[in-house]
């Protein structure tokens, strides 16, 4: 038997492990994808092989975090796709501004990055008291991390740049301070974020959402595991609630058609269709 | 170069000329000769025309002059025959040849009238021509007229004898006419001149027109033979010249030589043509050249196995081609980082190997450094000279060519041409640099390769030996492998042992849950028992309740009894009185009697009412109060003079004393006071039949006022009025009996005595409303003592009632006890009956109001019919044809809804509009009838008005009724803006600007939707939908529009009503538009009244208080609903923090559901922080969350939680965890 096969094999007994173990299903994840980041924790984590890594997952309780850090890819930037914040500014925000209360749930925050930006984008546009950003991610490590809102200071030049093409108003530099190498930014920007663990292949509905941001995410799912993704979405948004994925992320399936239309040609940001 | 522009300054005009012709395109060429042969013709022809002109006028000329010859001659023959024909007649005395000389003189005139004519263009002939008519004159004179006389004379005959005279007279005439004659024969001859040169004329012109048609032949004839010449000089010629050159430029190619490429036209261009397609073919010449040194170079490198061999062949290859007396090849020594001679040509290979280049070093070095091959030329005279066996020679150039491949050096080829290099020898040498590059790295490879190899072989060799080795350790492995398979069954053994073990332990911990069992259900037992004592107290509070209810009611029936049954006796005791005092003197004395009796009976009556009406006010709250300042001393000197003459008439004695401590004046109700005192007063007299009765009025003591039981008053602030007497006394088992109405120490007593019985009860509830109290101490057969104890000042605010309260409750009552009675309006003449008009029935059978609502309809002009009952009602709908309907309920034979339903059901007036106006709030029930809108009375003029526009112009009619709106908001401008963004729903709006109004509107008419402002002047939004909700009015869907934004706490409140709330703003109105539409075109209203609790309400929970903590609105207003519907109560917490509130403030709270991810303090720490707290440590808590793994559970489990319920809820599966731990 090649050394490929074997390693399939290994992988599904990690995935059966993570499973059974922890709770974690992973099967409807890319399958080509999972199986690079398996090898990578393996690599990363010194194990032999791949059967060792289950092993250690199995009986190291604390491991756990560190494989679902591994497993999961927390890259991102603030204002990442700077056009999409743009048009969020002038399309969606003086909407959702006639509601009381402004919703907003942030799937798949990584580092923050994401929310921090959403937040600074709702301060300029006075609507920061009346919004709340639950920003969830499947990692614990990551929200951790998106918890303290610091980052390296190298990050600091591309960030302030994309706020800029984003029609920021100001200075991106107001958010932060900047010391020992990383910047941090302000305090008054997590105010009304809620940084919780959520798991989009697993967990339900949790609240009433004006507009969801789940950018880059779906990318790492398999078809049936977006699908139930998107429902979760679908149900949680308001009637006229708005959903903005990834650039990449154009779901097929007819129902999405059904349920959503994108509020210009070609954006990356759609409408719940109001249900007559 | 120099010689071309002297050439063509030599030949300038014409070679220019030339040069210009053949640079014309062939087409322009041949446009060129046509149009110079069309200019020809068009000259010649132009030419011949003038000489046919001249010709022509020359011609007429000629003509000209005939004719005047013609005409002298003619004119000179008449002249001839005049003197013939007179001449004879003279001589002939013949008279007749007077005619023919009258012809002849005519036609002279005539012929010299036209030669006048003809003389015209010529003077000296004019001059003439007045010569001759001179003479002629003169021959008139002188010869005609005397002949014609003689002729004419009648004695012609006479004068025939003097002939010499007559001869005369005929010779004269000759003389004359010979100079006449002379004259005109001049004149002859001048115009023959004349004619002589206009023939001249006339032949020359016709000479020159010969000659101008053989010149144009001549010249057309020479410029066609120019034509065909240059035709085959310009382009025949050449394209010959340059087909001949085709085969040689096939051949080989001369590009330089073809001819005329200069020139413009298409022969230029197809020599510019072949002299491409010449370098082209010279070109791939050259190609091939290069391609076939280079095939054989390949052929030659492959051959090579060392270094040496190689640049051997290379050289070898290159320099004969490259024209190179001599060459050098560099190898590229990767180790010692230099470049190394290897091979030469045309020079000795002894000293190579001292040559020895650093990239940049020398002239070897530098074209390594610069990645490019380096030319040096002239090569300077101390330069190597290429030697052979009969002299040496200078080398034109030197070359230097680094050989890279793949960006790495090989090697670098040094050359020295003998003849300046061409282009195509660069080419060579370029493109030979890079395959041999690339066959020199290659070999360069495979020996470093065959180097390895070797080095390989050795190694394998080693490793042979090594593998020896390993297999020695590897046996002693497997023995101590043997001993630890023997400790690994060891360990076996000791896991079962610990299998064992865990059994055990598993055992006690079954124990441990089925001792916890029977604890909790002995809890639930006792949780039971709990719940029905609590039901019980329910009950009885709601007994409480009803009895509250009830006495409530009998008190507002009596006040209501006694206000009518007061009126006719008042008329009763007047009239009576008029009899008893008999003023007439009419009656007997038994009849005064009897009229006394009644007189009295009515005033007891009177009293008895009056005092029921106290009572029943005082009871029900409603007796006015007011403040005001009592002199102490004037009101005691009032009781005295009051009393006096009682005390006197029973034998009494009668005592009033004011304390030394009393203050001059108490605040209170002076009225109320006097009414208390004179009634004990009264008491005090009736039952005391001999002793004293004493009023003492000062501070009470402390122990009185403990007794008295007024929380908060000391004796200095407080006045007391005692009235103590010595009579019958009161048994102590009926202290406080005397204070109940109705009630008397015995029935006897109160016979004997008189009196309501009433006046105790009345008093002490006086004395309460005056913040004071009322008490009795007697002993039977002693006497009795009445304490009145009341503040010194009475605080009306702090007072058990205050006087607005007491208005605005006692006004409805009044109201809707008296009947209207006076008309505000004058009273109309109703309009007669007409059978055809139609008109606006009025349903009522309070005549004034009748009256009222006919008055209003009549200023707006409708015509109205009253009647005052059902059946009235039902008549005149059958009679006449009806505008619409204003229905009171309340009729005096059948109620208003009969008559409703009765329209409704006749075909004729189904369509008619009913509006109710009616005491009755039943509102809903005439919607549901059909009727077009309610109105409660009381009624304000105004809302009547609308009724009436509402009758007259229902909206709409039938099944596609539209949509109905109410607006509420209170800015004009505003409304104004909504009413237009509402345009393409076709809704009717109606319009409220505060909430009183909406309120009216909501009550009386249904809506399809509420579009609410919160910021209303009277009374908030929220507050109006909190009002209405408490009264039962069912509620439209709601859409909130509000110019601010909402607290939490708001919010929370508005869910109840509606989910749809829009915040003013820039894209608002889109979103209001979204949210009233779909209220408006929804099929169902959205929110149905909330369903009847469904059958499966839990018996065991019912009632038990639930805790919902979440943040989020939607989730919590679902879960709150179910729960209710369930007959749980529910409280609400929108975060942790105001969770543990709730829990402070209300204890009663016995199941907590905890959202788990909350903003702030999340759902763990909040039920971590409810733990900390004793009283909490058992209370139930359901944690109820979206996340749905394993680990979640049991951090909830771990936080405190007693259990778990995953979002989305399944209401069942919660309702039995509720019940498995409450
Ligand atoms: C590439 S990041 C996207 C970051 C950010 N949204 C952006 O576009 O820049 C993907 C994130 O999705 C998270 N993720 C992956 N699977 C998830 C799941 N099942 N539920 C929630 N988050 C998940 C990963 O932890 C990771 O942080």
């Amino acid at each position: 038997m090649d050394l490929q096969s074997r390693q399939d094999i290994e992988i599904g007994l990690f995935m059966q492990a993570l499973r059974l173990r922890h709770g974690y299903d992973f099967a409807g994840y890319a399958r080509a994808s999972f199986n690079r980041r398996v090898r990578a924790l393996a690599e990363a984590s010194g194990a032999a092989s791949i059967s060792a890594l289950t092993e250690r997952l199995i009986h190291d309780e604390p491991f756990l975090a560190e494989v679902i850090g591994r497993l999961s890819v927390p890259v991102s930037e603030m204002f990442r796709n700077p056009p999409v914040f743009d048009l969020l500014r002038r399309e969606v925000l003086p909407v959702l501004a006639s509601y009381p209360q402004i919703n907003i749930w942030q799937a798949g925050c990584a580092h923050g990055e994401e929310a921090y930006s959403m937040a600074i984008l709702l301060k300029e546009a006075g609507l920061y008291a009346r919004a709340r950003i639950y920003a969830t991610d499947i990692s614990e490590l990551a929200l951790e991390r998106a918890r303290a809102g610091i980052y390296p200071l190298r990050e600091a030049q591309l960030f302030s740049s994309n706020y800029l093409q984003a029609g920021g108003s100001g200075s991106l530099s107001d958010w932060y301070t900047a010391a020992y190498q990383h910047i941090k930014l302000d305090q008054a920007l997590a105010e009304r974020i809620t940084f919780a663990n959520h798991n989009l292949a697993a967990d339900g509905v949790f609240g009433e959402m004006h507009l969801i941001l789940c950018r880059n995410v779906l990318i790492y799912f398999g078809e049936p595991l977006q699908q139930r993704a998107l429902a979760l979405f679908r149900d949680s948004l308001v009637r006229g609630g708005f959903l903005c994925l990834g650039d990449r992320e154009r779901p097929s399936e007819p129902r999405f058609a059904q349920d959503f239309g994108a509020i210009a040609p070609g954006a990356s940001v759609f409408r719940r269709v109001t249900a007559r | 170069m120099a010689e071309a522009p002297a050439e063509i300054a030599e030949g300038a005009p014409l070679s220019q000329l030339r040069r210009w012709v053949a640079d014309l395109s062939l087409l322009a060429k041949f446009r060129l000769i046509i149009f110079a042969l069309l200019i020809l013709f068009v000259c010649a022809g132009l030419a011949f025309l003038m000489v046919q002109q001249r010709e022509t006028v020359a011609r007429r000329w000629t003509v000209h002059t005939y004719q005047a010859l013609w005409t002298a001659e003619r004119a000179e023959t008449a002249l001839l025959n005049m003197r013939l024909s007179l001449r004879d007649g003279l001589l002939g005395a013949d008279a007749s040849k007077i005619e023919a000389f009258q012809v002849e003189s005519d036609r002279y005139d005539a012929l010299f009238s036209e030669l006048r004519e003809l003389m015209r263009d010529n003077p000296v002939q004019e001059v003439r021509l007045e010569r001759i008519e001179n003479l002629k004159r003169d021959w008139d004179e002188g010869f005609v007229r005397p002949s014609v006389e003689r002729l004419r004379s009648p004695d012609l005959l006479q004068q025939k004898r003097s002939a010499d005279d007559l001869l005369a007279l005929i010779n004269n005439g000759s003389s004359a006419l010979g100079s006449l004659q002379g004259e005109l024969t001049q004149m002859r001859a001048v115009e023959h001149g004349l004619l002589a040169t206009r023939i001249g004329v006339l032949d020359r012109a016709a000479a020159l027109g010969r000659d101008v048609v053989l010149l144009a032949l001549l010249l057309a004839l020479i410029s066609t033979l120019y034509a065909l010449i240059a035709a085959r000089r310009l382009l025949a010629e050449p394209l010959r010249r340059l087909i001949q050159l085709i085969p040689d430029i096939s051949a080989g190619g001369h590009a330089a030589a073809i001819p005329y490429r200069w020139r413009r036209d298409e022969v230029g261009e197809f020599a510019r043509s072949l002299s491409a397609l010449a370098k082209l073919v010279e070109g791939r010449a050259g190609d091939d050249w290069v391609k076939t040194r280079l095939a054989s170079l390949a052929g030659d490198l492959q051959l090579a196995d060392t270094h040496e061999a190689f640049g051997d062949a290379l050289l070898r290859s290159l320099c004969p081609p490259l024209d190179a007396g001599y060459g050098v090849a560099y190898r590229w020594d990767a180790l010692a980082g230099e470049l190394q001679a290897c091979a030469s040509y045309g020079v000795s290979a002894a000293d190579l190997s001292s040559r020895k280049f650093k990239p940049g070093q020398g002239l070897v070095g530098q074209c390594v450094a610069e990645k490019r091959t380096l030319s040096l030329s002239p090569v300077p005279p101390t330069y190597l000279k290429v030697v052979s066996g009969l002299g040496s020679m200078m080398p034109d150039t030197l070359s230097f060519a680094p050989l890279f491949s793949r960006g790495e050096i090989v090697g670098v080829v040094e050359l020295a041409s003998l003849k300046p290099p061409s282009a195509l020898r660069a080419e060579l040498l370029a493109q030979a640099r890079a395959p041999s590059a690339l066959a020199w790295q290659t070999l360069a490879r495979s020996l470093r390769t065959a180097e390895l190899l070797d080095v390989t072989r050795s190694q394998s060799e080693e490793l042979r030996s090594s593998e020896e080795s390993l297999r020695i350790q590897q046996e002693e492995l497997q023995s101590s492998n043997e001993a630890l398979r023997s400790r690994s069954q060891l360990l076996e053994q000791q896991s079962g042992q610990l299998i064992a073990s865990e059994e055990e332990l598993r055992a006690q911990a079954e124990e441990l849950r089925l001792a916890n069992e029977t604890l909790r259900e002995r809890s639930t037992a006792l949780r039971a028992r709990q719940a029905e004592l609590e039901a019980a107290r329910g009950t009885l509070e709601r007994h409480a309740e009803q009895l509250e209810r009830a006495s409530r009611y009998k008190s507002e029936f009596l006040a209501n009894m006694s206000h009518e049954l007061r009126t006719p006796l008042n008329s009763l005791l007047i009239l009576s009185k008029g009899l008893a005092d008999n003023e007439d003197g009419n009656l007997q004395p038994d009849q005064v009697e009897s009229a006394r009796i009644v007189h009295d009976a009515g005033r007891n009556l009177l009293q008895l009412i009056n005092d029921i009406l106290d009572l029943s006010k005082v009871e029900a709250g409603r007796m006015l109060v007011v403040s005001e300042d009592v002199g102490l001393r004037g009101f005691a000197t009032l009781q005295e003079r009051n009393f006096r003459h009682v005390a006197r008439s029973h034998d009494l004695e009668f005592k009033v004393v004011i304390g030394d401590d009393a203050p001059q004046t108490v605040r209170t109700d002076g009225t109320r006071l006097g009414q208390i005192v004179v009634n004990l007063l009264a008491n005090a007299f009736k039952f005391t039949e001999k002793g004293s009765v004493t009023l003492h009025i000062g501070r009470p003591d402390e122990e009185s006022l403990r007794h008295a039981g007024l929380a908060g008053l000391v004796p200095g602030r407080a006045i007391g009025f005692k009235v103590s007497d010595t009579g019958i006394g009161i048994p102590p088992d009926r202290l406080d009996a005397i204070f109940q109405p109705f009630e008397q120490v015995d029935s006897g007593t109160a016979r004997r005595f008189g009196g309501t019985g009433l006046g105790l009860s009345i008093a002490r509830g006086m004395a309460g409303l005056l913040g004071g109290s009322l008490q009795a101490h007697s002993a039977i057969g002693v006497g009795s003592s009445f304490l009145l104890i009341l503040p010194e000042r009475l605080d009306v605010a702090g007072a058990a009632i205050d006087a607005s309260a007491a208005v605005a409750a006692e006004v409805p009552t009044a109201a809707a006890t008296s009947r209207p009675a006076e008309p505000l309006e004058p009273s109309y003449a109703q309009a007669p009956a007409s059978d055809e008009r139609a008109v606006l029935l009025i349903v009522e059978d309070d005549a004034s109001f009748a009256n009222i609502l006919a008055g209003l309809a009549a200023r707006k002009s409708i015509p109205t019919r009253v009647v005052s009952s059902g059946a009235e009602a039902l008549k005149a709908a059958a009679e006449m044809p009806l505008l619409g309907v204003l229905l009171d309920i309340g009729l005096p034979d059948i109620s208003g809804w009969q008559v409703l339903q009765q329209l409704k059901a006749l075909p004729a007036t189904q369509q008619v509009p009913v509006h109710i106006i009616s005491a009755s709030d039943d509102l809903d029930r005439g919607l549901a009838l059909g009727a077009v809108g309610v109105l409660t009375k009381p009624v304000s003029r105004e809302s009547v008005l609308a009724a009436l526009d509402r009758v007259i112009a229902p909206g709409g009619d039938g099944a596609a009724a539209p949509r109905r709106v109410l607006l509420v908001d209170d800015d004009l401008g505003s409304r104004a803006a909504v009413r237009k963004l509402l345009e393409p729903e076709t809704a009717q709006i109606e319009e409220a600007q505060n909430a009183s109004e909406a309120s009216t509107a909501l009550r009386a008419r249904r809506f399809d939707c509420l579009i609410l402002d919160l910021g209303l002047p009277d009374v908030s939004g929220l507050d109006l939908l909190d009002e209405l909700s408490a009264a039962g009015v069912s509620l439209p869907p709601v859409v909130v529009y509000s110019g601010r934004e909402l607290s939490p706490d708001e919010m929370l409140r508005l869910r109840q009503y509606t989910e749809s709330i829009v915040i003013k703003g820039s894209r608002a109105p889109e979103r209001l538009l979204d949210e009233v539409s779909l209220f408006l075109h929804a099929l169902t209203p959205p929110r149905s009244a909330g369903a009847a609790a469904p059958a499966d309400v839990v018996r065991d929970v019912a009632g038990r208080h639930v805790l919902i903590v979440d943040d989020d609105m939607r989730n919590i207003f679902a879960l709150s609903k179910a729960l209710r519907t369930r007959k749980l109560e529910v409280t609400m917490a929108q975060d942790g923090y105001k969770a543990l509130t709730q829990l402070d403030s209300n204890p009663g709270i016995d199941l907590v559901l905890m959202d788990i991810m909350m903003p702030g303090m999340d759902g763990y720490e909040t039920i971590r922080r409810i733990r900390e707290r004793d009283q909490w440590k058992q209370l139930p808590i359901i944690a109820v969350t979206a996340k749905a793994m394993t680990g979640d559970r049991e951090r909830c489990l771990q936080a405190g939680a007693n259990d778990y319920c995953a979002k989305p809820i399944d209401i069942d599966q919660l309702m039995s965890q509720i019940r498995v731990w409450i």
